[in-house]
């Protein structure tokens, strides 16, 4: 609902303000990504089909990133109406690209039953969890349960809640300096973590380096 | 610079520790245009952050997408990112391939000079019921970790193959196991009758067709499980003697009681 209760915003968006492009782009590629993500349900003809949304991470970033480019030209962003949710505007577009994708590339998935499936485009999670995601998110719960209080609060409030730095730094009773220290060697040690168990293990060996060391660009 | 070099393994490690500066994290992207690996890798790292939670994505990568096209709406600029310009010649070759399935496909896109190594892999995950009784990822190992061994439940788990290949011509798989007291256990094909599994170029932790239960045909104990990838489809029949083996790989799992 950003922009329809910022009149501001949305003129600022109509005009091509860089900032508040930027403001718009932060607050709803996030959505866009989810959506294309969990991809849905439409029909074609007589064929009900699904998309079953982007796996890989760099590939979705892309597509979400198309999406919102082509919502940011000048002539969709004087289209939209400033009424209706912009959320819902942009997920159309997001829905168009993947379907002109798909139309080019004749690769499309059947699904069955009696869905509606030409309706509004929604967050449609209806695909089984990969089995990938499912490692990693036992490794991630394993990993929890050996660490510190303390790291598992900063845990809590940095990644789930989303708190900035300063703000989880004073319900900790941190500085910030400590904060940034604490979340730095938690994260390495994840990471060594997920190696360590073998999540990464199936990457080519070839591009494997020797782990955190410096880059020397 | 090549993948080989480990460089850009550690730019994307660095991107989920530390973050990077938008001029590296350009070039990082740059790089995983061009680099089917690396991009495996970064979709990895991605998947880890991505489970962590909202607040665990490096602010970067929204960051420094966002202002590629703000800059690129501003006048006398191209229409598109020059990453995002590289990457939709890439997709555009590789389009139907990606839409298709979009999973990642393994080596394609490789740089040019780079080594031409191929990646064979076979992985195990062990699915059993979790309290709730929904079937829950239970552990997994690879091929690629010699010396570790999975556990898993041999009355409710069962058994979940994948494969990567990298880019190339097809293979194909044999994936067995000898049972503690001397019975062959296949996996893929399904029966010794069958014809060597099939495997698509290009695919990274692919899952085999079927899943194995373990409270059938198998026993409590240590099992080591031989994958064969060969040039041409064999019988499975010939695993006594298989030729055209292009890697022979194993894994070990202990089934618990």
């Amino acid at each position: 609902m950003l922009l329809v209760e910022n009149r501001a915003l949305l003129d600022g968006f109509r005009a091509g303000n860089p900032a508040a492009l930027k403001s718009v782009y932060l607050h709803y590629q996030p959505r866009v990504a989810a959506f294309l993500r969990a991809g849905f349900s439409f029909a074609s003809g007589e064929r009900r089909l699904r998309f079953r949304g982007y796996q890989s991470a760099f590939e979705l970033e892309i597509a979400a990133h198309e999406t919102m480019a082509r919502a940011f030209l000048p002539s969709a962003r004087l289209a939209y109406d400033g009424l209706r949710p912009f959320s819902e505007y942009v997920l159309a577009i997001a829905r168009n690209y993947v379907l002109n994708q798909l139309r080019r590339n004749e690769s499309l998935v059947l699904v069955g039953g009696s869905e509606e499936l030409d309706g509004p485009p929604v967050e449609s999670p209806a695909m089984p969890q990969p089995i990938e995601e499912r490692e990693v998110e036992r490794l991630l719960a394993a990993f929890l349960d050996g660490a510190s209080p303390l790291e598992r609060d900063l845990f809590r409030l940095r990644f789930r809640d989303e708190r900035a730095q300063e703000d989880a730094a004073r319900e900790l009773g941190l500085t910030r300096i400590q904060l940034r220290r604490v979340e730095h060697k938690l994260k390495k040690r994840l990471l060594e973590h997920l190696k360590r168990n073998g999540y990464l293990a199936d990457v080519p060996h070839a591009i494997l380096g020797a782990g955190l060391g410096s880059l020397a660009w | 610079m090549a993948c080989s070099t480990g460089k850009w393994v550690r730019a994307v490690d660095r991107l989920f520790v530390d973050g990077l500066s938008r001029r590296r994290f350009r070039r990082l992207r740059d790089h995983l245009v061009g680099c089917a690996e690396c991009r495996a890798y970064y979709d990895k790292v991605a998947a880890a952050w991505r489970a962590m939670g909202p607040g665990a994505t490096p602010s970067v990568v929204a960051e420094s997408l966002a202002d590629d096209l703000v800059a690129d709406l501003a006048p006398r600029r191209a229409p598109l990112g020059r990453w995002l310009a590289a990457a939709t010649a890439a997709f555009a070759l590789a389009a139907a391939a990606w839409l298709i399935s979009p999973r990642f496909h393994a080596g394609e896109w490789r740089e040019r000079g780079a080594a031409p190594t191929r990646a064979r892999a076979v992985r195990a995950f062990c699915l059993a019921p979790d309290a709730g009784g929904a079937q829950a990822v239970r552990g997994a190992i690879s091929t690629a970790q010699g010396g570790a061994t999975l556990h898993c439940p041999v009355g409710a788990g069962s058994l979940q193959f994948a494969y990567t290949l990298g880019d190339g011509a097809p293979e194909w798989l044999l994936l067995a196991a000898r049972s503690p007291d001397g019975a062959l256990l296949w996996y893929a094909p399904a029966s010794v009758d069958a014809p060597a599994q099939p495997l698509q170029p290009g695919a990274f932790d692919e899952p085999l067709p079927s899943s194995t239960r373990l409270a059938v045909h198998h026993r409590a104990g240590p099992l080591t499980v031989e994958a064969w990838f060969l040039d041409h489809p064999a019988p499975a029949s010939s695993l006594a003697a298989p030729a055209g083996v292009t890697a022979h790989q194993t894994l070990s799992l202990a089934l618990d009681p």
